[in-house]
């Protein structure tokens, strides 16, 4: 189902979905063309991901979800950070940078 | 935490389900048509967009499958979906969620009322809450052979003196007469020791029970009455409180009435019970209570009790009966159930019980067959992603729909039988309530028979090869043939325990018939019985009773017409039965060494024994008058002949019967009573003249040759002409009485014929089924046959062999079964447990309907036309 690009270890999408929504509460296909552009398509979310993602970000209490138009009228659903997500968020962003710095200095470690 | 949201969004997804539903679809709707407009905008055409949308999407389903097995499985949505398939099964396959739920239902529902009964009518004869821990006081004689429960005198004795005991409580019937709202009546009341209800824990329905002020010397008589009498006599409302009934001439206010079930261990139900030292005391004279009861105090055996409750016996010859040796004796209640009763339970219980297993036996085959037949199903399911643990909680969630709606059934079959049971009870007993551990223990077991049987069809359908599924043709493999085996097993575990609940059935039958037929020492057609009592107002002594006697003996004679028959008078003849212990002594023997017998007497008339037709072998009947002259005479059977005059020489000698001299006029036949057989005593038997020892308590004893209720009629005038107030109680026939007697009897082989009956109808029910369904999955075999040339004959035949080789096993093994049975059955049955013509029947009822059975549907399967059969698939 996925075509060549990156496969992503759940725990980064997870946390990518929470800083996406964080700049601007999205619904789900928002979220998707979102990722892949911001990584400038490195990453694309494949639907089958994304929405189960979704609910067990939801399950968790880290965003909310509530119906809203869009520009064209249309109904779809948005999510939005809660408060705890944005905690979270924050949390996640940390380790993630920590364990990344050290990963790049093993990486660089000379003999 | 996590836990408790996930389960919260479970259940809120779950309550809101439609919604969620439409509101999943309306979300993949939109990302739909977003991506389509995406891919519009690269420049594809719109049905190439919205295809390509599509694809990259997936199927919907799955998706939605999918992000709800994100949510942490939906267990409850699951759940319901299941439940919903598993009525789906009822609708599409009718007949054998039908079968299923029948086998299931008769299974529990006759395991549980048959153990909620025994446990009810046998095993508790004492309701009340207390009844665990207390013990009986018996006495028995020194060489174990008969017992009797302690007089008054040494109850006093034992509740000053005994330690081992810390209450003491005790009991008694008798026939009261009464006058309830101006009715005289007679009928069998109970006295109790104020402290006996509340020792027991039987709590009254209505009102009070006895308080110790109550007792003897109360200015206040008061009564319970049983709940029968108070729905007889009063309707069952409350303004029976305060009202005054009655009671051997004193008047006594009714205080309370005892709940339902509440019995003694007594023949007939008590209608009412006052407290001891009350009018008609039966704890005042020297004669026995019927039970006494006691709470063995905290550490003290039931030996170091028994012990000391005979030392006290010993010691204080107040406290000893009939001058005999006695040992005092302590007994947990569980130990007075007769042995040979306690046999017969057992049997009830197993026949009930294997029921029970046929039923779950025939489930098993039902399921096994019913998932090979899915197992095509079940593999394609698996193929297309539908995980193996959703399978078989789906496979088990139907066989859990069935198995509820079984039980289900099972406890309405069990509910109704209980209330149609007084059918098959002796009269008495009536209320029962389901018993819940039983129902428990077979609805667990039915249940756990279902998952057995619907796990493995589960396991194995989730786990094949799709491929090999539809190339075998949706049933065979080595599955299958594994599947036959058991299945043979089974129909042979079946049959043999059939075969052994049928031979039980026949010799009980035959052991009631022979009981019923058996003679009993005088002709029993047309006789009848009315009793009489005289009250000791206006009888008070036997001048009186025998001013009576003559008066209603002239009365018959000149009321009741040759044309309808003839009437004599005795104390009684299947009922009333009364017996003194003593010893049979012939005159010139030693008098020491006389053993002490239970001697059962009648009071007669002259002319007993021509209208009773007990035989004279010897001697004479009694004469007009005799009886009131200085010698007592008397006329004993053939037995006392037999053991105590070998010589032949018993008429014209005279002889001790418990310490009074009589002189032998006559030798009579034995009266044979179906309460005698297999019992200690009712062997000597001795016959008085009325004259000697007129008694209060009469029958009336007529052999009626024309109309009954005219004979009937003209006796009530003779009596009522003599007497007005007289109340004439209990007109039976003696041909009832008998009948009656043999209640138990009668019950249990009826009992046990059920049982047996639907042992085999339900495994024959299993039999076709699976030949049925064995035929059907070999059609395509069966039509290659018959078009190689097999003739539909020999396909029946092959069909009918085969199916009918577990039942001849079954059959042997029920036969060695019944035949090791047979030894231990010998204590309840009077007849031959080992009679061939039983197991002749038995062998051959199972046969013929084993035969039905396969033969049936062999030959409907035979009867197609080979290329249809061959088609097929």
């Amino acid at each position: 189902m996925f075509d060549g690009t990156q496969d992503l270890p759940r725990g980064t999408l997870e946390l990518m979905i929470l800083k996406v929504i964080s700049l601007e509460p999205m619904h789900g296909w928002g979220i998707i063309k979102r990722i892949q552009h911001l990584s400038q398509d490195v990453f694309q979310v494949n639907q089958g991901s994304l929405y189960p993602a979704l609910q067990r970000l939801k399950r968790k209490g880290w965003i909310r979800s509530e119906w809203q138009v869009t520009e064209n009228s249309r109904r779809a659903r948005y999510y939005t950070l809660t408060k705890s997500g944005q905690e979270m968020l924050q949390k996640e962003r940390r380790a993630w940078e920590a364990s990344t710095s050290a990963v790049g200095r093993i990486l660089e470690a000379t003999p | 935490m996590d836990t408790f949201r996930a389960l919260l969004n479970q259940l809120m997804d779950f309550i809101r389900r439609s919604r969620a539903g439409t509101e999943w679809e309306e979300e993949m709707e939109f990302h739909l048509e977003m991506e389509t407009k995406a891919n519009l905008q690269e420049g594809m055409s719109p049905a190439e967009a919205r295809r390509r949308a599509r694809l990259d999407f997936g199927g919907q389903d799955w998706h939605a499958e999918r992000v709800r097995e994100a949510r942490g499985g939906a267990l409850l949505e699951d759940l319901a979906r299941d439940l919903r398939f598993g009525l789906r099964v009822i609708r599409l396959r009718p007949i054998f969620a039908l079968a299923a739920i029948l086998t299931l239902s008769i299974g529990v529902g006759m395991t549980t009322t048959m153990f909620t009964l025994l446990d009810a009518v046998v095993l508790r004869p004492l309701a009340g809450e207390n009844a665990q821990g207390m013990v009986y006081l018996w006495l028995e004689s020194g060489n174990g052979d008969m017992t009797t429960s302690p007089t008054p005198e040494l109850l006093r004795l034992v509740r000053d003196h005994a330690s081992s005991f810390t209450r003491v409580e005790a009991y008694a019937t008798g026939e009261y007469s009464l006058l309830v709202d101006g009715e005289p009546l007679l009928k069998l009341g109970g006295q109790a020791s104020t402290g006996f209800f509340s020792f027991l824990g039987v709590r009254p329905e209505l009102g009070r029970g006895f308080l110790p002020g109550d007792g003897s010397g109360s200015g206040n008589p008061v009564v319970v009455l049983s709940h029968t009498f108070w729905a007889e006599r009063f309707g069952e409302t409350e303004e029976a409180l305060g009202r005054t009934m009655v009671i051997e001439g004193r008047s006594h206010e009714i205080i309370g009435v005892l709940p339902r079930d509440f019995r003694v261990d007594a023949p007939r139900e008590a209608m009412f019970w006052i407290p001891e030292g009350s009018a008609g005391d039966l704890f005042a004279e020297g004669a026995p209570l019927e039970g006494a009861v006691a709470a063995l105090a905290q550490g003290v055996s039931a030996d170091a009790a028994s012990a000391e409750l005979d030392a006290i016996v010993k010691n204080n010859p107040l406290a000893r009966r009939a001058d005999m040796e006695w040992v005092g004796k302590v007994r947990p209640p569980r130990d007075l159930i007769d042995p040979s009763l306690r046999k017969a339970i057992l049997l009830l219980q197993a026949g009930a019980f294997v029921v029970l297993l046929i039923a779950c036996g025939n489930l098993t085959n039902l399921l096994l067959a019913q998932g090979e037949t899915r197992s095509r199903e079940l593999a394609l399911r698996a193929s297309l992603g539908a995980g193996r643990g959703r399978l078989i909680r789906q496979l088990l969630s139907e066989s859990m729909v069935l198995g509820g709606l079984g039980i289900a059934g099972g406890i309405l079959l069990a509910v109704w039988a209980l209330d149609s049971v007084p059918f098959f009870l002796p009269p008495g007993y009536a209320g029962f309530s389901l018993n819940g551990l039983v129902l428990s223990a077979a609805a667990g077991l039915a249940l756990a028979s279902i998952l057995l049987a619907g796990l493995l069809p589960a396991l194995r359908g989730a786990q094949r090869d799709l491929g090999e599924i539809i190339k075998a043709g949706g049933g065979g493999g080595s599955g299958a043939m594994k599947d036959m085996g058991t299945r043979r097993l089974l129909v042979t575990a079946e049959v043999a325990m059939a075969f052994v609940l049928l031979v039980s059935a026949g010799l009980l039958v035959r052991n009631f018939t022979t009981l019923i037929r058996a003679d009993v020492g005088f002709p029993r057609q047309n006789l009848l019985t009315l009793r009489l009592e005289l009250p000791p107002e206006g009888y008070p002594d036997s001048e009186s009773h025998l001013a009576f006697l003559s008066r209603i003996r002239e009365g018959i004679r000149t009321g009741l017409p040759g044309s309808l028959g003839s009437a004599t008078l005795a104390s009684g003849l299947v009922e009333d039965l009364s017996a003194s212990i003593g010893a049979v002594v012939p005159e010139g023997e030693n008098q020491e060494e006389g053993e002490d017998q239970v001697l059962i007497t009648w009071n007669v008339a002259p002319d007993y024994f021509q209208v009773v037709g007990v035989p004279l072998f010897q001697g004479r009947g009694f004469l007009e008058g005799e009886g009131s002259q200085e010698e007592e005479v008397v006329i004993i059977n053939d037995e006392i002949a037999r053991r105590y005059f070998p010589g032949g020489d018993a008429v014209g000698r005279r002889v001790l019967l418990a310490d009074e001299w009589y002189r032998v006029v006559g030798i009579a036949g034995s009266v044979r009573l179906p309460e005698f057989t297999g019992s200690r005593f009712g062997d000597i038997q001795v016959f008085l003249p009325l004259l000697q020892d007129p008694t209060s308590s009469l029958n009336l004893i007529s052999r009626v040759t024309g109309d009954r209720t005219a004979a009937v009629d003209r006796l009530k005038e003779a009596v009522w002409r003599i007497d007005p107030t007289l109340p004439v109680l209990d007109v039976s026939l003696v041909e009832d009485a008998l009948a009656e007697s043999l209640n138990e009897e009668r019950s249990n082989a009826l009992l046990m014929v059920l049982f047996a009956l639907t042992a085999l109808t339900l495994g024959a029910v299993g039999m076709y089924g699976m030949i049925a369904y064995s035929v059907s999955r070999r059609v395509r075999e069966i039509g290659v046959r018959m078009a190689l040339g097999a003739s539909s004959n020999d396909v029946v035949k092959r069909t009918v062999l085969g199916g009918m080789a577990p039942v001849l096993a079954g059959m042997v093994l029920g036969a060695l079964g019944a035949f090791l049975l047979g030894s231990t059955l010998s204590g309840v049955l009077q007849v031959d447990p080992r009679d061939p013509t039983v197991y002749l029947v038995v062998g051959t009822l199972t046969a013929s309907v084993a035969f039905l059975a396969t033969w049936l549907p062999a030959r409907r399967a035979a009867r197609g036309s080979p290329i249809d059969a061959l088609r097929s698939e």
